[in-house]
């Protein structure tokens, strides 16, 4: 519903300075990449958000985060509707859409989910507030169809981007206080 | 019926509870197919973790928490659609699958002979042809909690986790399983089991 590239296509990239360092390096294995990215609570953004780091979202998301072998963080104050497809997912704040991870899914006790998570792997703390439904089935079609083709689907260069209609501005902010932050 | 197979509950501490018949539906999980579970309590990290062992798909809806929102079954005109359209919003898509399982812990003790029948319409179009349908039921004891205790797998055993706060107490209406059947369209009573804590646990079968 967000996927509005044929409309308008901005690319904020984050971790310019590092984009320009791994753009022509090998592929990097699932979650090696060279950083992590972070949506601040200030942050609104709405569209869709690719790359190859980490990510912790603590502000505002609406639409489409595709980072398929990395992890992606919803900080206790992160407000997410969208989509989320990445090699892991860690929740400890509002969520609303599908949880895709080829790898694994945690919701920890302060999150509150609406929507549906397929993952081969999916842990849920007692306190958490969760409505929908979790695929754990490795043969799903979810799962199949998200992560087929995946080394052809994802992109070739690094950084966070955003293809937004009207992100508000600091997608993929980047901040080396940021990696602090993912515990894993 | 047997009590001997169940073990009394501590009521100091949360002991888990042995459930015969809810070990022997999630059982029927050890083939290689591809179940959908249809859990109407709170989602619980055991629950996850048990049917994570197993190709599944798991489906949680918080019912108890959303009771409040009920719309009144006695209402003469709106009464049942209203409490089915309530469901409606409230159950997740089925995603072309249908049911295999469905958890229903203590929830129907707290729902009138009307709001099971509403939602035994409901689950009778989700539910696969063998499907089950366990539940808890408060048969011996004349009350209970206000406020739903949740339930949680241990391995293949139960542990009930009582409401915070709230020590109220209210009248439990001790369904039997005939009753609760004619309730429940195309589920058959399969067999009934008195737990160590005094509940009843009822499995069902279409």
């Amino acid at each position: 519903m967000f996927n509005k590239r044929d409309q308008h296509e901005s690319e904020a990239t984050a971790g310019a300075s590092r984009s320009s360092e791994t753009a022509s390096a090998p592929r990097p294995a699932p979650r090696s990449s060279s950083g992590t990215a972070m949506i601040g609570p200030s942050i609104n953004v709405d569209g869709k958000l690719r790359g190859e780091e980490d990510l912790v979202i603590e502000g505002k998301v609406k639409g489409t985060v595709e980072l398929k072998n990395n992890s992606v963080t919803i900080g206790s104050q992160g407000d997410v509707a969208a989509d989320i497809y990445a090699h892991s997912i860690f929740v400890d704040g509002t969520m609303d859409g599908n949880l895709v991870a080829s790898e694994q899914v945690v919701i920890r006790k302060s999150a509150r989910v609406k929507g549906s998570i397929a993952a081969p792997r999916v842990s849920l703390e007692d306190g958490a507030q969760f409505n929908g439904s979790i695929d754990m089935d490795a043969k799903g079609e979810t799962l199949s169809k998200a992560f087929s083709g995946q080394k052809s689907a994802s992109g070739s260069s690094a950084g966070a981007k955003t293809e937004s209609p009207h992100s508000d501005t600091g997608a993929g902010k980047t901040g080396s206080e940021a990696g602090k932050q993912v515990s894993h | 019926m047997s009590s001997n197979a169940a073990r009394p509950l501590d009521e100091s501490g949360p002991e888990p509870i042995r459930a015969p018949l809810f070990a022997m539906a999630v059982e029927a999980f050890e083939d290689d197919r591809r179940h959908v579970v249809l859990d109407l309590g709170r989602a619980r990290a055991g629950t996850v973790d048990l049917f994570g062992r197993y190709r599944c798909r798991l489906d949680v809806v918080d019912l108890p928490s959303h009771l409040s929102a009920m719309p009144d079954i006695d209402d003469e005109d709106q009464g049942p659609q209203a409490v089915e359209r309530w469901l409606d919003g409230l159950l997740p898509p089925t995603r072309g699958e249908t049911v295999d399982l469905v958890l229903c812990w203590n929830l129907l003790n707290y729902l009138p002979p009307g709001a099971i029948e509403a939602l035994g319409r409901r689950l009778a179009e989700r539910a696969s042809p063998q499907a089950r349908l366990h539940a808890l039921i408060e048969y011996q004891a004349t009350r209970m909690p206000a406020v739903p205790a949740s339930f949680a797998p241990a391995g293949l055993e139960l542990l009930a986790d009582p409401a915070e706060g709230d020590t109220a107490a209210i009248p439990a209406p001790r369904y039997s399983p005939k009753e609760l059947e004619k309730r429940l369209p195309g589920f058959s009573s399969e067999k009934t089991m008195l737990l160590g804590n005094g509940m009843q646990e009822y499995l069902y079968r279409r």
